[in-house]
């Protein structure tokens, strides 16, 4: 990683705006958004950086600082194309519904292989964001709601019809099980060591000690299993983060995560010592 | 599994029954609790979660998810079929990240829209 500048939750450590320009300005670039102009980029460039600041965008465990400012930069831009695209009888809304038609395609692609289908849904969403932009609740996540809004399109067209069809919900993924005590697990739990747990409380944390030691016991053959288990019901971890961080897809860690749910329902003293542990610290049986 | 009174498993299901665990202990080790036991989840219906999805998926990406959305985490951990649409956005939302997704070209027809006027005052910003 090119340590060149360093995103913090204050923003970006100073003396690296040329870069941090270039950053954003390379993320409108390749996706060709043009809303920006030229003269409005330093604006842009700042809304980016507060948005950093104010945590509305954090960093992930694992990711790259120019990660952040690439996602920032995109969150903010959301919000660009939704005020666009209210503006009625402009260029810019125009300009904006062409944009998000070229998102709107990609993603309707990933779902579906035929052409007919993708034009028609991806007519009908947009058809759909205009008259009901107000449904959005948050505008910086306008183009999660759109890729909804594609995905529900695609399976409402196979639905009249009632073909069998797949939109590709459930890929099997191969979980890579087997593949243990890899260097990406030690450095899991060492970056988890920087990741502050939920709930701190110190019932929660006597519990949660007390399900991580029950956790290594019943899945001690398993490294990826208990750093799934632990990240994402201890310590709250997101899929994503836990993607990035043991590097596998994130249908993976769902596949992971399920497999070892399975392991620990299946172990009965697993079971015990858990009501146990929540009877204790809630003061006894009733 | 056994579910009859006196096994663990009844035994857990009580506890995370009883309100006072909910209460003392916040919600991550209930929920947890709720996932070994595979609970229907509890809080928020599908339909809620659906409309929370976009954002949810956007707060995801963004690690700044926080106590907001902590329902609709424990609904979508323990209701298949949200998970399964959550699942779906979340890949193209990831994919969507690294760069424009590539796809043809399409006739996208704009017609519904008000044709622009020259040039209004939101397009000199």
């Amino acid at each position: 990683m090119e340590a060149s500048y360093v995103v913090t939750t204050n923003g970006l450590a100073g003396g690296w705006m040329t870069r941090y320009d270039r950053l954003v300005s390379d993320v409108l670039c390749q996706r060709d958004w043009q809303l920006v102009a030229q003269e409005e980029l330093p604006a842009f460039v700042q809304r980016v950086q507060a948005t950093i600041a104010d945590g509305t965008v954090k960093p992930r465990p694992s990711a790259l600082p120019e990660d952040t400012v690439r996602r920032a930069a995109i969150h903010v831009y959301c919000h660009e194309l939704y005020r666009a695209t209210g503006a009625d009888g402009t260029l810019r809304q125009h300009r904006a519904f062409a944009e998000l038609a070229r998102h709107a395609q990609g993603v309707a692609c990933r779902y579906e292989d035929n052409p007919d289908v993708v034009q028609a849904c991806v007519q009908s969403a947009l058809q759909i964001a205009w008259e009901k932009r107000d449904q959005v609740r948050d505008p910086g996540s306008f183009l999660r709601w759109l890729e909804q809004v594609v995905y529900y399109e695609i399976k409402g067209y196979w639905k009249p019809q009632h073909r069998q069809h797949e939109v590709p919900m459930s890929r099997v993924v191969p979980a890579g099980e087997h593949e243990e005590n890899d260097e990406l697990v030690q450095r899991f739990w060492e970056t988890l060591a920087y990741v502050p747990p939920p709930d701190d409380q110190v019932a929660t944390r006597q519990v949660r000690e007390q399900l991580w030691t029950e956790v290594r016991r019943v899945l001690a053959d398993n490294q990826r299993y208990q750093a799934v288990i632990v990240g994402y019901y201890l310590y709250e971890l997101s899929l994503p983060a836990l993607a990035e961080m043991l590097q596998r897809p994130v249908r993976n860690i769902y596949v992971l995560k399920s497999r070892a749910l399975d392991r620990l329902r299946a172990d009965e003293e697993f079971v015990r010592r858990f009501a146990d542990a929540l009877e204790t610290v809630s003061g006894g049986r009733t | 599994m056994s579910k009859r009174p006196g096994s663990a498993h009844h035994r857990l299901h009580e506890m995370v029954n009883r309100s006072e665990f909910t209460g003392c202990l916040g919600t991550a080790p209930v929920h947890f609790a709720r996932a070994v036991l595979n609970l229907r989840p509890a809080g928020v219906d599908c339909d809620v979660c659906g409309a929370a999805l976009p954002g949810y998926v956007e707060a995801e990406l963004n690690n700044s998810c926080g106590p907001l959305y902590r329902t609709v985490r424990h609904h979508i951990d323990l209701c298949p079929a949200c998970c399964g649409l959550y699942l779906d956005l979340l890949e193209v939302a990831l994919l969507a990240e690294e760069g424009p997704l590539p796809a043809p070209p399409l006739r996208i027809d704009l017609s519904f829209l008000e044709p622009p006027a020259e040039r209004s005052a939101c397009d000199v910003q």
